[in-house]
């Protein structure tokens, strides 16, 4: 522990991670301030800043320059500012991706104790030995648990005294998904309302806001593709026409049911004259749930369908060959809805978001 | 006639009140177990007037006694989160952690009593069946049907030594020590555990991981074999599998194996080698196994291996990071037990007695009289009571509560 905790980081290794505290830390020393920003022998520190932000967008990983240590760590702090007085949360999340994978390709060629002291900052109780490391499990399921790789699922892992093992890969996995996690945290904190980005800035940040709304025109999003049943996913599928030859379901069948209809645009009225059909329900009490989980009623929230994972927990996944590497009922029917109304090449005209 | 019936119920439902506020106005503190950070948590009660009361908080155990003196619930709840704000509505309080909790009822275990002992009603018709509860009424198809469940003392017993599976998992596969757990008889079919400490913070995604391990969810056991041949020396799961597939093996016929989805030459090497093939398991040694049974026999031997040894929880329960759940030392309505602690270690749960511990009335010496419908013979303590069918009864009051809370009796006299 001692050694970890002693772990001194150079200039080199915090240039390769300059989330570190003691590259604030450095930056300091260092004597920057924020009015530094407007100078002219800060402008490569913009640059290179603004740069790394168009790289997150447009190649999703950002790029190593180590020849100079001190540019490399001071255009950090200043792309996490750019980022934050833009307070798109798309490109927060794109960038926070972009710099952990970044950081994850340099740990892959680490010395154990590097990598050991970076997991100890972000938290992790882990070990590395030779081939192999170990994690406590709770560390490990607070990033894993949102893989669906059956790899990853516990059942199917070492689980000894709360140490999971893994590899030496499979920890810089979850290290850099935590880095993109507390980097996605301080991105999307708003700044104060009277904030105003520095002159230096205002060119970047018209550019970084136009590749922004090109692409989100490119990629729109879907939502209310209408109900198609032969686009139903085998498990949806299954409650429906179980639904209407009038067979019992369980509640969390006529839940993932009801949700999942009014998820894909049907109305409350639709949802409920498909549940009353069936004899013995009373409409009353129908209409009062599914205004509930269309987020009518009650918390005002509107549920979103249950994903595969619950499905398989309550066993009720009806898995077939087109729902590989699906993780939601909802996407497998975007798909098909897609292909059976011929969208071509990706976004029909028809699932784009009015 | 229905009038009557309809005075009975009332009379009924006001004795069972009178005893339950009896019981929080004397004896309750002694049992009360009031949970960590008091007030941060949610508290619901179902009331024997108003039904269910949620939302509410207290800022101290007094605070909570009071309560509990003044309403005389017939069940209390808490939630097993604390929050910044517990009475806000759900998407406001502020959810800071929660304990995790594991749930382990009879009515998820198989036994072959239930056929004896377990009834169901159905609402429309009348009809009464026996054992498990089917989704619709066997004579009319109405789906109101209403669960007469018994609990008997091996379904008792099963739900506990599947408790002990489960604390015994936790300890040494998780690492989790026995001072973080509580375990408690719910106060009717089965039992209750709630853990403490790193786990509070986990998610629903990581509490569904936890879930399915336990019940074996999702196991693959080709990725499960790669990564016993990296030959650590852990222990874990391993060792289940390894007892699970010797119990397997060791008593399995050519039919059953055939059942499992077994070829004709592993069957026969099973059959005609089994010592030789229980040795190998004992050994730990899967690739040979493999390699005498073919890899294909030995993947579907563990699926069922990793089915037996699993621990039947409910996950609904174990996953719901806002669930309500029944106060320690309040009483259950559906039986007037309670719900009480049922030791700290594996030893002390192993002697524990629902039947003599949980009940708070056993020392009264009053009777009452009962008017009782059906019912299996049954054990309170040390005494035995029963069967009774369509008579009227004379009952010491803790049997007698009993009776009242599940609705097969009446008060009479």
């Amino acid at each position: 522990m001692a050694l970890k905790e002693g772990y001194r980081f150079t200039d080199r290794d915090l240039a390769k991670y300059p989330f570190l505290r003691e590259a604030a830390r450095y930056l300091e020393e260092a004597g920057f301030t924020v009015k530094d920003m407007e100078a002219e022998y800060f402008q490569p520190i913009v640059d290179r800043a603004y740069f790394r932000i168009v790289e997150a967008m447009e190649r999703g990983v950002v790029s190593l320059k180590l020849d100079e240590p001190r540019l490399e760590i001071a255009s950090f702090p200043v792309a996490v500012l750019l980022v934050r007085f833009i307070g798109d949360e798309f490109l927060a999340r794109r960038y926070a991706l972009a710099e952990s994978l970044r950081a994850r390709e340099l740990l892959e060629g680490e010395p154990k104790l590097l990598i050991e002291a970076i997991a100890s900052r972000l938290g992790f109780k882990a070990e590395i030995y030779d081939g192999y490391a170990k994690l406590y499990f709770t560390d490990y399921l607070k990033y894993a648990s949102r893989f669906h790789d059956p790899r990853w699922k516990i059942v199917n892992r070492i689980l000894d005294h709360g140490w999971i093992l893994l590899s030496r890969r499979e920890l810089i996995r979850l290290i850099s998904e935590a880095i993109q996690d507390n980097l996605f945290k301080i991105l999307s904190r708003p700044l104060p309302g009277d904030a105003k980005p520095p002159f230096t800035f205002e060119a970047k940040i018209i550019a970084i806001t136009g590749m922004l709304s090109d692409r989100k025109a490119k990629y729109g999003g879907w939502v209310d593709v209408g109900f198609v049943e032969d686009a139903l996913p085998p498990c949806v599928k299954a409650m429906y026409t179980a639904l209407k030859s009038g067979r019992h379901l369980p509640h969390i069948a006529r839940f993932t049911l009801a949700s999942f209809l009014l998820n894909i645009g049907l109305t409350v009225d639709d949802v409920v004259k498909l549940f009353v059909s069936i004899p013995d329900a009373d409409e009353r009490i129908t209409r009062y749930q599914v205004e509930h989980i269309a987020g009518m009623r009650g918390s005002m929230t509107k549920y979103t369908s249950p994903s595969c994972s619950t499905l398989k927990t309550h066993g009720l996944c009806v898995e077939d060959e087109s729902c590989k590497g699906v993780k939601h009922p909802l996407i497998r029917y975007k798909r098909s809805v897609r292909r059976a109304i011929g969208g071509g090449g990706g976004d029909g005209g028809k699932l784009r978001e009015a | 006639m229905e009038g009557s019936l309809e005075k009975l119920r009332e009379a009924t439902r006001k004795f069972v009140k009178c005893i339950f506020a009896e019981y929080y106005s004397t004896l309750a503190p002694k049992f009360i177990e009031e949970p960590s950070r008091i007030a941060g948590r949610e508290f619901g009660f179902n009331l024997f007037d108003r039904g269910i009361v949620r939302h509410i908080s207290f800022k101290s155990r007094d605070e909570l006694l009071e309560y509990l003196k003044v309403n005389s619930p017939s069940d209390c709840y808490y939630s097993s989160a604390f929050y910044m704000n517990p009475v806000a509505p759900m998407d406001e309080k502020g959810w800071i952690g929660a304990e995790l909790m594991f749930d382990i009822d009879a009515d998820h275990i198989p036994t072959d009593c239930k056929v004896e002992h377990d009834r169901w009603v159905c609402l429309s018709c009348g009809y009464e069946g026996a054992g498990e509860m089917p989704e619709r009424c066997l004579k009319c198809g109405g789906d109101k049907l209403e669960e007469r469940a018994w609990f008997c003392e091996k379904c008792l017993l099963a739900a506990k030594t599947e408790t002990m599976k489960l604390i015994e998992i936790l300890s040494s596969e998780f690492g989790l020590p026995e001072d973080n757990m509580a375990v408690y008889f719910s106060g009717r079919r089965g039992f209750h555990v709630h853990v403490f400490g790193d786990v509070e913070g986990l998610d629903q995604n990581s509490r569904r991981e936890v879930a399915d391990y336990l019940l074996g969810v999702g196991f693959d056991p080709s990725i499960y074999l790669e990564r016993l041949s990296l030959n650590f020396d852990a222990g874990g799961m391993k060792f289940r599998i390894i007892r699970a597939l010797y119990d397997l093996i060791s008593s399995a016929s050519p039919d059953e194996l055939r059942n499992l989805g077994l070829r004709g030459e592993s069957i026969d090497t099973i059959i005609e080698d089994r010592d030789r093939v229980l040795d190998i398991i004992l050994e730990g040694g899967f690739s040979r196994l493999a390699r005498e049974i073919g890899l294909t026999s030995l993947r579907k031997l563990m699926a069922k291996a990793v089915e037996y040894s699993s621990v039947k929880i409910d996950p609904v329960v174990t996953l719901d990071i806002h669930r309500l759940i029944r106060l320690p030392g309040s009483l259950h309505g559906k039986t007037g037990f309670i719900k009480s602690k049922a030791g700290s270690s594996l030893e002390s749960l192993e002697s524990y007695d629902p039947l003599s511990e949980a009940a708070p009335f056993m020392g009264s010496r009053n009777y009452v009289k009962l008017y009782v419908r059906s019912t299996p013979r049954f054990r309170i303590g040390g005494e035995e009571y029963g069967p009774f069918e369509d008579e009227e009864v004379s009952l010491p009051l803790q049997p007698a509560i009993l009776l009242l809370c599940k609705g097969v009796a009446y008060i009479s006299g």
